[in-house]
């Protein structure tokens, strides 16, 4: 088998710098939902010491210090590019398994070029067609193909495209990677083989004790060892699974204390998480809600609050879900907290096709599953939030979040295109 | 064709109904057989702009132009589609990057360098010599104008 990971350098700052190309040799960076702390950052934000997941309050004054360019998250933006890049990949593999928003497997078995030179120019023609920068790990499975790729980001000499395919540079490559960084193996587990002994993932292959593995951590362990050792254990996902539960939730920009405001930020997350869940085609059939206050503020009272509603008969209508949502926060909500958080999870999802439907329960009518069908209809041609439930209320956004670094919406709507001179 | 049933009401008496179901068959939807027998093999799509001019749906994006380098042929205001996956030959009109801005000019081969030549004659040549930060973005494969209140 032949395996090959690409996956998107800094891929939310990329998108960032592909609309501002003055940025290319500076320090970008991206904010988490609400402008909370950094998700992506480039290598020269890596190299003023900016660690990932670092509160932006913390070093703002380093970035204004050293010019960097920090950005709220535009999601639209970089699942549009992604979306880009994945159709770019497909074209080179007859397999693809998108593994998340940045990184693609691709199934190179097969292929009869010189694999360097295929890794190149699937590197170029990403760049070209979409101008997002990837790099490339090719090996005979998933984990060392992943393994390569993280040595090809650390090398100059790659050049971003690193292959191992015989077992003495995969040896290599095993000794300068820590236990941790293995793909598949968490911060628990290598703590774990470090006291076996085990530092890096070339001890890790050459470990001996199966049965000691296995009992630290499961059969994944063992198979993760195999794939080291070269033997192919993890296949391709080519087919989507759907999502178990969905779940929507924000932190506030300012503190919230009333309910009217509660009920609508609900009514709101709400109204999206079932978005999601009409669009994967499932149903559910329970909606958990919680809310708290901000434990940072220690000084002021501390609230944690969580409840969940069941149905018989699971439901796909938004309206059935703000309303049972409702109630469930009314009984939640204590008068006097500064509410710094709430979201609202569905769970229990079936899909609509097969919905076991309860004797006395109202289960959604014709009626109301047509509506739903011409409200995402209108939403996805219009844009989001075009036809809404009152419940998310009008133009009230005291709840709403804060992204004040938000770059323009340059490939969706017609309004906010960039612009030539 | 599905089945449906039918409830009706059957007065026994003065006082008393029996609800009799009957099972009975009905369509679904009433479908003709077409304008003079013409069947759905004929049925073609609609044509659609993208098919047309966005030939590479992953390397397009548009652009809006600003304003009056490039008239008569692209007017302030008009929608520049670009292709990424294009590459350029000497004469194509493009969309670079220039001192911190996106710019749209014809590119042209030089001995001296690449020069940017605007259509409007007001504007003049840029020499692109090689210490100048220059980045060519995409070709521009097509344009599309609003004609509503011309």
């Amino acid at each position: 088998m032949i395996y090959a990971l690409v996956d998107c350098n800094s891929f939310f700052c990329s998108c960032e710098r592909l609309f501002r190309p003055e940025l290319n040799n500076r320090p970008v960076g991206v904010l988490s939902n609400n402008d909370g702390c950094f998700v992506s950052r480039t290598t020269e934000l890596k190299d003023l010491g900016v660690k990932m997941g670092e509160p932006y309050f913390k070093v703002k004054a380093l970035c204004e210090k050293h010019g960097v360019a920090v950005f709220s998250s535009n999601f639209a933006l970089y699942t549009n590019i992604s979306d880009r890049v994945m159709t770019v990949l497909a074209e080179f593999a007859p397999e693809l398994e998108v593994y998340s928003v940045d990184e693609a497997f691709l199934n190179l078995t097969g292929i009869k070029k010189d694999l360097n030179e295929y890794g190149r120019e699937i590197k170029e023609r990403v760049f070209q067609y979409t101008g997002i920068p990837v790099s490339i790990g090719i090996a005979p499975t998933k984990t060392l193909a992943k393994l390569a790729n993280g040595i090809g980001k650390k090398s100059k000499k790659a050049q971003g495209v690193v292959v191992l395919m015989e077992e003495h540079l995969q040896d290599i490559a095993l000794q300068r990677t820590e236990i941790e960084d293995v793909w598949g193996i968490g911060r628990q587990n290598s703590t774990k083989l470090r006291t076996l002994g085990i530092n890096n993932a070339f001890e890790f292959k050459n470990y001996r004790n199966d049965s000691q593995i296995q009992k630290i951590f499961t059969k994944i362990g063992r198979m993760t060892q195999e794939e080291l050792r070269g033997v192919p254990c993890f296949e391709l996902n080519t087919v989507v699974e759907k999502k178990k539960e969905i779940m929507c939730s924000r932190s506030f920009g300012s503190a919230v204390t009333d309910l009217r405001d509660l009920r609508e930020s609900i009514a709101n997350y709400a109204t999206s998480a079932c978005e999601k869940m009409r669009k994967q085609e499932s149903a559910c059939a329970v909606i958990e809600i919680f809310c708290h206050s901000d434990p940072f503020r220690y000084s002021e009272e501390q609230y944690y609050a969580k409840d969940k509603i069941k149905f018989l008969t699971p439901t796909t209508d938004t309206r059935k879900v703000i309303k049972y949502a409702w109630q469930v926060m009314e009984n939640l909500y204590k008068l006097g907290i500064s509410y710094k958080k709430a979201g609202v999870r569905l769970a229990s999802l079936t899909d609509e096709a097969n919905i076991q439907y309860a004797l006395f329960e109202e289960r959604d009518d014709i009626k109301s599953i047509n509506l739903m069908k011409v409200m995402d209809q209108i939403n996805s041609k219009e844009g989001s939030g075009t036809i809404r439930s009152m419940g998310c209320g009008v133009d009230n956004k005291s709840w709403k979040m804060r992204q004040d670094l938000k770059s323009p919406r340059y490939v969706s709507g017609w309004n906010q295109l960039p612009k030539t001179k | 064709m599905t089945y449906g049933i039918k409830y009706y009401l059957v007065r026994k008496s003065c006082v008393s109904y029996t609800v009799v179901m009957e099972c009975v068959k009905k369509p679904v939807v009433f479908a003709n057989c077409g304008l003079f027998g013409i069947s759905d093999d004929y049925v073609e799509k609609y044509q659609s702009l993208d098919q047309r001019f966005v030939r590479n749906k992953s390397s397009t994006f548009f652009f809006e132009a600003t304003g009056d380098s490039m008239e008569p042929i692209i007017h302030s205001g008009d929608v520049l589609i670009v292709d990424r996956s294009m590459t350029w030959v000497h004469g194509n009109i493009i969309v670079g990057h220039l001192d911190g801005l996106f710019i749209c000019k014809r590119l042209l081969k030089s001995p001296d360098g690449l020069i940017l030549r605007s259509e409007n004659k007001l504007h003049r040549d840029i020499l692109i010599t090689e210490d100048i930060d220059f980045l060519i973005w995409g070709v521009v494969s097509g344009l599309a104008r609003d004609l509503r209140g011309f």
